[in-house]
């Protein structure tokens, strides 16, 4: 028995993606690569939702669509990003700008991909205080110390002056998380915030993530490829896969009830989980994932999937409902 | 022959820093390694972890002799490194190899893989073309590539695949020490486990000794027989990996290992948070390096340097906790 999925939020969500779907032109047109292939989820308010999935999984086009912010080439064909209400695909770019900084705001993963090597760190964080509060002066210098100390900095009238090659990489997160919150954002999307950061870094940085959300409140999206964040982090997941999402539901769902055969080979891939030393091969999931310009039919996890069968290979799966908040896009999802 | 491979002994590379009015830089000593042990068993694979800075690259550098230390030695199978000239340090070059992370970077995009992974053939060997050849679709073979995509050029590979051909290129002279450089931290989760795999089975194949510098722990608990921590320049707790996972007696490695990420929602208790930054290898901290961060400073860390106190499992850690311990014990 096949249901549609349902996604029951009690309260009204902050932000409603609908069958999110879009697409860039690369190599002059010749090739379409269809990025994002109907997401759909919603967040509810100070919640925590982690998308997780590899280089070329569609997360981080997913999230520049949210956010109109897509390179040049690249078009949302359809479905709806509803914010408070108000479908942010509709917005003209002086509305998005009004928008971006002030209620959704963005980190990256590297924050001198953020911060201007030739600024000082507190202009760069009175840059959206200046523009979306038109706060200035003496004021507006408080209000970035304040930020500062808000977001652990020591000392943040001794920082203000300092250029970001001054600063540790840590500290340097700090300063672009304040920047992030300084106008008071509903919404927080974390892009990859963790590659190749040191643990302990990482750590205090997942830490500040969700420091800003006990002081502010906003909900929070995080971008990652890393389960071990979405475990530590997130109150819901989508796992995603060649631009759908594979599988949806809470991080317990996740870990504990996987029932995309994706979801459950990322699961059973993770090094280290075992008495070290042990020297036994890991599981792996074979192959590639899929050209996204030349997509397979049917489930596009199909080719590497051990349980694909003729159906499979040729029906797209529907998402099918395991239980009002979860989901997964396979055809054996309720027989797991 | 020795029974470790490789071991080196108060390993030091000092870098003097001059007063820069540009960089407003004061004169000084980086102390990037300060005197570091360790010995590195045949077959065995030996984990360096600790965070940027701590000195495990430059570590690895020296071993690779793109850096000479400023004091102590390194034996490779009990022959000492800095002495050997001529027919020895190729044979050094040949006999240690690495692989470094980001195969992006470290593949030459006007070079064809063939040529690739012939380079440090030709370059180390006078070996004719035929068997040049043979050596490459060999190598590539083993490594899970298809010898056929021999004439092809980087970037029609994959992440996962291009790492594959780094691997080619370290074993195509047949060494017996690999050093890698964070082997898979640039590549997607589910590549990961595949590049994991093959140097697992290419170190049970040749018998290869590696030398494994991550900052991802569970790579490292996945990989290792030993773990070496570093912290500021120094070894602060070396062991079995098994132990030094389960059971980290150096406050350092119990912080670092505290802030692995959980594998499940329950997982992520009790994190022990760490005070501060990781002090300026300019001037550290007198005594203990760690003490500035410590949980459990007391005053004698500030004054004298702790002695390395092994436990009967072998694992050794430099902490005066434990030296006090082993003082009341004996």
């Amino acid at each position: 028995m096949v249901e549609p999925a349902v996604n029951v939020v009690v309260e009204t969500p902050v932000l409603e993606v609908r069958d999110l779907r879009m697409f860039i032109h690369a190599d002059r047109g010749t090739r379409i690569v269809r990025a994002v292939n109907g997401l759909s989820f919603s967040l509810g308010a100070g919640r925590t939702m982690g998308i997780i999935g590899e280089s070329g999984s569609g997360k981080s086009m997913a999230s520049l669509s949210i956010l109109r912010l897509l390179p040049r080439g690249a078009r949302v064909e359809a479905g709806e990003v509803l914010f408070g209400g108000e479908n942010l695909l509709k917005k003209s770019d002086s509305e998005m700008r009004r928008i971006r900084g002030r209620h959704i705001a963005m980190i990256l993963q590297d924050p001198m991909v953020s911060l201007d090597p030739l600024f000082r760190v507190g202009e760069q964080v009175a840059e959206p205080l200046r523009t979306h509060q038109g706060l200035s002066g003496e004021t507006l210098r408080r209000r970035v110390i304040e930020l500062l100390g808000a977001v652990g900095i020591p000392a943040p009238e001794s920082r203000f002056d300092q250029y970001p090659h001054q600063m540790s990489g840590g500290m340097l997160q700090r300063i672009v998380g304040a920047a992030a919150i300084s106008c008071g954002p509903e919404l927080l999307i974390a892009d990859e915030p963790t590659t190749a950061l040191d643990p302990t870094v990482q750590a205090q940085y997942l830490d500040l993530l969700e420091e800003l959300q006990d002081r502010t409140g906003l909900s929070l999206i995080v971008i990652t490829h890393d389960l071990g964040v979405a475990a530590r982090l997130c109150d819901d997941v989508i796992v995603m896969y060649a631009g759908r999402a594979a599988e949806r539901g809470s991080v317990r769902d996740i870990f504990e009830r996987p029932a995309h055969p994706y979801t459950q080979a990322l699961l059973s891939t993770l090094p280290g989980r075992r008495a070290p030393g042990e020297h036994k091969r890991l599981k792996t999931i074979d192959g590639q994932p899929p050209d996204l310009a030349a997509l397979p039919p049917g489930c596009p996890f199909a080719p590497r999937c051990p349980r694909a069968d003729d159906r499979c290979r040729t029906e797209t799966p529907p998402e099918i409902a395991l239980d009002p908040t979860h989901m997964a896009a396979c055809w054996y999802a309720s027989d797991a | 022959m020795s029974q470790h491979i490789l071991s080196v002994e108060n390993l030091t590379k000092h870098y003097v820093q001059k007063r820069s009015f540009v960089l407003r830089t004061q004169p000084g000593v980086v102390k990037a390694v300060d005197g570091i042990d360790f010995a590195l068993p045949v077959g065995a694979t030996l984990g360096l972890v600790g965070e940027s800075g701590c000195g495990k690259s430059t570590t690895a550098k020296m071993l690779l002799r793109l850096e000479d230390p400023s004091a102590g030695k390194i034996l490779f199978d009990g022959r000492e490194v800095q002495a050997a000239t001529g027919s020895d340090l190729r044979d050094y070059r040949t006999n240690v190899q690495a692989v470094f992370q980001d195969p992006y970077s470290s593949l030459n995009p006007r070079m064809r893989v063939d040529s690739i992974i012939a380079e440090p053939l030709i370059a180390n060997r006078q070996v004719a073309a035929v068997e040049v050849r043979d050596a490459v679709a060999q190598v590539m073979g083993v490594v899970g590539l298809n010898p056929d995509w021999a004439r092809r050029f980087p970037h029609e590979f994959s992440g996962g695949q291009r790492q594959r051909i780094a691997i080619a290129r370290a074993l195509v002279l047949r060494p017996r020490l690999m050093v890698l450089d964070e082997p898979v931290s640039a590549l997607d989760v589910s590549i990961r486990a595949q590049i994991l795999n093959l140097l697992m089975d290419l170190q049970d194949q040749f018998g290869l000794s590696y030398l494994l510098i991550s900052h991802d722990l569970d790579v490292i608990a996945e990989m290792c027989a030993e773990i070496a921590v570093m912290y500021l320049g120094q070894i602060v707790e070396i062991g079995p990996a098994r132990d030094i996972v389960a059971n980290p007696r150096h406050p350092y490695t119990q912080a670092l290992f505290s802030a692995r990420l959980p594998a499940h929602p329950d997982g992520a208790a009790n994190r022990i948070r760490l005070s501060g930054e990781i002090p300026s290898p300019l001037d550290p901290p007198s005594g203990c390096r760690f003490r500035t961060r410590c949980p459990h400073v007391m005053p004698i860390c500030a004054e004298v340097l702790p002695p390395e106190s092994e436990l009967p499992n072998g694992q050794r850690a430099s902490c005066h906790l434990l030296s006090e311990q082993s003082a009341l014990s004996s």
